[in-house]
Formats: C-alpha cells, sequence, structure tokens
C-alpha cells in the first residue's frame, strides 16, 4: 500500500506572497519514494480570495472556506479527520502559513518519526532564531512540540484525537503534548527539520496578547495551576480583554514544574 | 575614576562622501559577499537563513576555498528555488581569503555591501532594518546588535545550541568599544555611494573576517547609523571557533597616535572588560554549575558591598561610571 503524508494549512488573511512561497518549499521538499504529499487548506479569512490563488499554483487542490473563523484548533481537526480517514495516510503535519520550510524539512520530521517506537508528535525546529526550551540531543524528547510545523501520528490521532476545541488559538499544542506524553506517546524534535519562521520582529498586538493570555488561563485551569490561571486572567483583564469564566474542571496532570517557565512551559536554555 | 559620557576614542569625523564610481552601481541592490571555507559545516543554515531575507533586490557572492563550483551552485540553485535572488559562486584557487573576497567586492553590483560567513545566520529582517535606517540618516554604513550561539556539539549533522548570548550595541557609537568587542562581520552594511574614494578592501588571511583592519579604518573614518533593539545576525561558535579572539592590537598609525595616548585608561578598562567578559563565557561553557555558584556568590558580594546587582555594577563600568 501507498503510504501518503498530509500538510494541513490554516490561511487567515495571508498574503498572496505568502501562500506562493508555502507552495514553492512544498513543491521543493523532497520525501521518501513511496510516500506522496497531499496539502489541505482550511481558509479562515473572510474571503474565499486565496482559493483562486491556490487553484493557479496547482490546481485541483483541497479547499475548504466557510466564511467564518473558527480558530486554529477547530481548523486544524477538520483537515486532521479529512486526512486521517484514507488508509494511507500516517502523518498530518500542520503548518503555519507563515512558515518556509527548509527542503529536507519533512524527510526528517518523518525519520524522527519512523526511528521512534511511539512517537506521537514531532515538531520542525525553529530557525534561525530556535525557542530556548531545553530538549535532549540525543533521545530528541523534548517537555512539548510547537504547533508551528508539527507531525502528528496516525497511532496519536487513534488513540487520543487532534487539538482540544476549547483553545481558539495558541496553547492548544502544549496541551496536546501533555495529553499526548500521558497517554504514554512520546514527544520529540527533529533538529534538522528546519522550519524558517520568526516571530520577534513581529509588532505587538492586543488581539494576539489577549488570545496568548486567554488561553493561557484555560491551559493552567485544565491542569490544576491556578495561581497562574489567576495571573493570566488578570492580564488579560488588565488589557482590556472582555470578561469569562473558567469552568470547574477536573485537574489533569501537567509535567512537573512546567507552570514555574511561565509562557515557556518548560526549562530554558537561554 | 574615569568617565567617557563621549565616545573614548576620537574619529576622523568625515561626513559621508559622494563616491565617484556610483554611477557604476545598482541602486538599491544589496550584495552580500559570503565566505566559505574548506570545513564549512553550517553552510547549509547559512544558505537557508538568506533565502527568508525579507530584504529584495539581493544578490549573493559566495566565495569559496576549495570547494567545487557545482556543489555550492547546486546549494545556491536550491534556496534561490524558494524565494528568488541573484547569485554567483566565485571559486578562487591559489589565493588568500583577502584576495578572494577583494575579487568577490570588484565582482559586486550592489549599492550596499554586506559580508557573511558560512557560520553566521542572518534573522529574516535584518537587512531590512539596517537599510531603514541608512536611509534616514546620512550615514555611510550601519549596524546592528548581534548573537553569539555556543554549541555543544553537532548531533546527526545538526548543530545543538547550549546557549545564547545577545550583544546589543551601546550607544553612542564607541570606537575603542567596536575595537574590542569587534561585532561579526554580518551585523554590518555599507553604502558605497556615501564612502568617497575609502578603499574597501580586506588585508587579513587569518582569524575571524571581523578582525580585519577595515572595520575598524570604516570605523575610524565614518559615524554609523545604529539599528537599535533585538540583535538580528548570529555567530554560530563551532569548536574552533569556541574560545572567542581577543582584539588585535589597535592599529599603527599617526591620527590614532595621540587618541591611544589620551585614552589610555579608557583603553584599559574596556580591555579587561573584554578579556573578563570571555573569561565568564568560558567558565559558563566549561563548568556551568560552577559559574552559576560563583555568579550567585559574587552578585550576594556586590549587593552587600555597593548595594547595585553585579549586572549593574559591570554595566555601570563598562560606561565608564563608578
Amino acid at each position: 500500500m501507498s503510504k501518503a503524508i498530509a500538510l494541513g494549512v490554516v490561511l487567515f488573511n495571508n498574503s498572496t506572497h505568502e501562500v506562493c512561497r508555502l507552495v514553492r518549499a512544498f513543491t521543493a521538499n523532497r520525501v521518501p519514494g513511496d510516500v506522496r504529499q497531499e496539502w489541505f487548506w482550511w481558509d479562515n479569512s473572510g474571503t474565499d480570495r486565496l482559493r483562486r490563488e491556490l487553484e493557479q499554483t496547482r490546481p485541483g487542490q483541497r479547499y475548504w472556506w466557510t466564511g467564518t473563523n473558527v480558530g486554529f484548533s477547530v481548523a486544524h481537526n477538520r483537515l486532521m479527520r479529512e486526512a486521517f480517514s484514507r488508509d494511507e495516510c500516517l502523518w498530518y503535519v500542520c503548518v503555519n502559513p507563515d512558515a518556509l520550510l527548509h527542503p529536507r524539512c519533512l524527510l526528517e520530521l518523518i525519520q524522527v518519526a519512523g526511528r521512534e517506537p511511539r512517537a506521537g508528535l514531532v515538531e520542525a525546529r525553529l530557525f534561525p532564531d530556535e525557542h530556548p526550551k531545553q530538549y535532549d540531543p540525543i533521545t530528541l524528547k523534548t517537555a512539548w512540540c510547537s504547533g508551528c510545523v508539527l507531525l502528528v501520528t496516525r497511532a496519536l490521532y487513534e488513540a487520543i484525537g487532534g487539538f482540544d476545541e476549547n483553545f481558539f488559538i495558541y496553547c492548544e499544542d502544549v496541551d496536546l503534548s501533555w495529553r499526548a506524553q500521558a497517554a504514554g506517546f512520546k514527544t520529540l524534535i527533529a533538529p534538522a527539520a528546519l522550519v524558517h519562521h520568526y516571530a520577534q520582529g513581529r509588532p505587538i498586538l492586543k488581539e494576539r496578547e489577549l488570545a496568548v493570555r486567554r488561553s493561557a488561563a484555560y491551559l493552567a485551569n485544565k491542569y490544576g495551576a491556578t495561581e497562574f490561571a489567576r495571573r493570566m486572567l488578570t492580564e488579560y483583564q488588565s488589557l482590556g480583554g472582555p470578561s469569562f469564566e473558567l469552568s470547574k474542571l477536573s485537574p489533569k496532570k501537567a509535567p512537573h514544574g512546567s507552570f514555574q517557565h511561565l509562557l515557556r512551559f518548560s526549562e530554558s536554555r537561554w | 575614576m574615569v568617565t567617557t559620557e563621549t565616545p573614548s576614542l576620537q574619529r576622523l569625523e568625515c561626513e559621508p562622501l559622494s563616491n565617484p564610481q556610483a554611477s557604476s552601481l545598482t541602486s538599491e541592490l544589496l550584495t552580500i559577499i559570503l565566505w566559505v571555507d574548506d570545513g564549512a559545516q553550517l553552510l547549509d543554515q547559512c544558505l537557508f537563513s538568506m533565502a527568508g531575507q525579507n530584504y529584495r533586490p539581493l544578490e549573493l557572492i559566495a566565495v569559496a576555498a576549495g570547494r567545487d563550483r557545482e556543489f555550492l551552485g547546486g546549494m545556491l540553485e536550491e534556496y534561490s528555488g524558494l524565494e528568488p535572488f541573484d547569485h554567483r559562486v566565485l571559486v578562487e584557487q591559489g589565493v588568500g581569503r583577502a584576495e578572494a573576497m577583494n575579487a568577490a567586492i570588484e565582482h559586486a553590483r550592489g549599492q550596499y555591501l554586506a559580508f557573511v560567513t558560512a557560520d553566521q545566520v542572518v534573522y529574516p529582517d535584518h537587512y531590512v532594518r539596517l537599510l531603514q535606517e541608512l536611509s534616514e540618516v546620512p550615514a555611510a554604513w550601519a549596524i546592528s546588535g548581534f548573537v553569539r550561539a555556543y554549541l555543544a556539539q553537532m548531533v546527526r549533522g545538526s548543530p545543538f545550541i547550549r546557549w545564547k548570548q545577545e550583544h546589543p550595541l551601546r550607544e553612542p557609537f564607541d570606537l575603542l568599544w567596536f575595537h574590542y568587542n569587534r561585532p561579526i562581520c554580518s551585523s554590518v552594511v555599507i553604502d558605497r555611494t556615501r564612502i568617497g574614494k575609502f578603499q574597501l578592501a580586506l588585508t587579513n588571511n587569518q582569524g575571524p573576517i571581523e578582525n580585519d583592519p577595515l572595520f575598524f579604518k570604516l570605523a575610524a573614518v565614518f559615524e554609523p547609523a545604529i539599528v537599535k533593539g533585538i540583535p538580528s545576525c548570529e555567530q554560530r561558535m563551532t569548536r574552533s571557533r569556541a574560545v572567542l579572539e581577543a582584539a588585535p592590537e589597535l592599529p599603527n598609525g599617526q591620527m590614532l597616535g595621540s587618541a591611544r595616548e589620551l585614552n589610555g585608561a579608557v583603553a584599559l578598562r574596556l580591555r579587561t572588560l573584554a578579556a573578563v567578559d570571555r573569561a565568564k563565557t568560558q567558565l559558563r561553557l566549561r563548568w556551568p554549575r560552577l559559574y552559576w555558584v560563583a555568579k550567585e556568590i559574587s552578585n550576594w558580594g556586590s549587593k552587600v558591598v555597593s548595594g547595585r546587582s553585579l549586572r549593574d555594577n559591570f554595566d555601570r563600568l563598562s560606561r565608564g561610571r563608578s
């Protein structure tokens, strides 16, 4: 049976330039000879302008648009369900539309996922300014995997499903990683799978700051870190976010000390 | 007590000068000259960072010693396919680094000129920020802060970064500070239409490129535009470069002679601080636990004696305040 790797991209008001660049990177990526690439696009934008752009770059692409922004988690879950509904799809890769994949990125992700038994998630390494969170350079284990370019194995999806849809955007990757670990799967990094993605120089946007804090508060509440949740909620409200209640949940277990490292959720190398 | 609210070494203070050969340069084009030596394990990452540059138009000239043209040409072709840019390979056999790089400068068509080595990476908005700064002030060159990333090992061909150290630039620009701290070569962009008859030529074949007298002479003649904010280029400190080299002796020359004597005390202080910084880096890399213990004790001692943290005292000393 032939194998397939599904690349899922959630768009939101992206420029034509970004989308074309991503398509060039997908095309330039090498995968093993018996693996087929499949592309899935979910557009959260207000218009379906990008449908035409995508058709021009490569006809017959799978593109969904509803006219409403359903968020990152919901959109990826729908794409994942679509991708894994085919038996030949062994891996689903979440890809941020503003990322630029190294030509060997997918190959490295597949190799790391294939080498480690019980691999659940494999993240690409952010480049050129990588995330400072700690990882083991030999076993490649990491505390959590970033959703920027993230490979999800079929085994993990069948065991725990996709993202928690209560996260609109941000922190859903940390939650998925912790759920994967709780289910006995490994969360790994593929150090040679580079993805050019740079967030440091971005302007500080109020909407983004609010979304980060709201998601972090939900995450902390879910894992019983009451003090951290309260702190995030206070920051959220002081930034002018509309009030919301954190529902009472039976707390899940987070890796020890994760919330001590604030929004990094892991020990840092620098 | 030494106070240096003003720069500690006098420059010649030339205003930007129009270059008689400016008409032969392509306006707005940025030419980046990439030095690739024999052991460039990190070349792939350097080229990938070039593909991710937000600035266009861009021309990359790869200068190689001992590598074959097809190998480098193939890599450049692959990366320029991701985000198109012009590229050329210059293979100079049997000549030193300086001569090969100078040949590349002769070939460069761009109004703007930058240098990079294969063990450096450049963040996506680096050149946009440098050139934006140059467009706003009448300076002949611009400079940004930089990062040194210390690699513990190469694992399966990929570097594992143990620690990064940011080096923001201090203001106002201080020539002596520049000399003893030698920002990496990719932190600099030169506008060739504003340097008059200043000779852009390297002379050193050994050591880091940033130690070449060219950069000190440029800084001694023209005031740079300084890009503030987050450092945006990075030197990968491999095992062969893990020991930071001390800056070379100050260049001899009549123009600097008197200034050097006048500023002897300042020079001694900056040289000492640079040496302390190098020693700290080595301690942190070799014996990280000992480093943390020593740091905690010193910090505690500093607060008891002066009421200020060690970092505060170090910053004040480097700025000439006691």
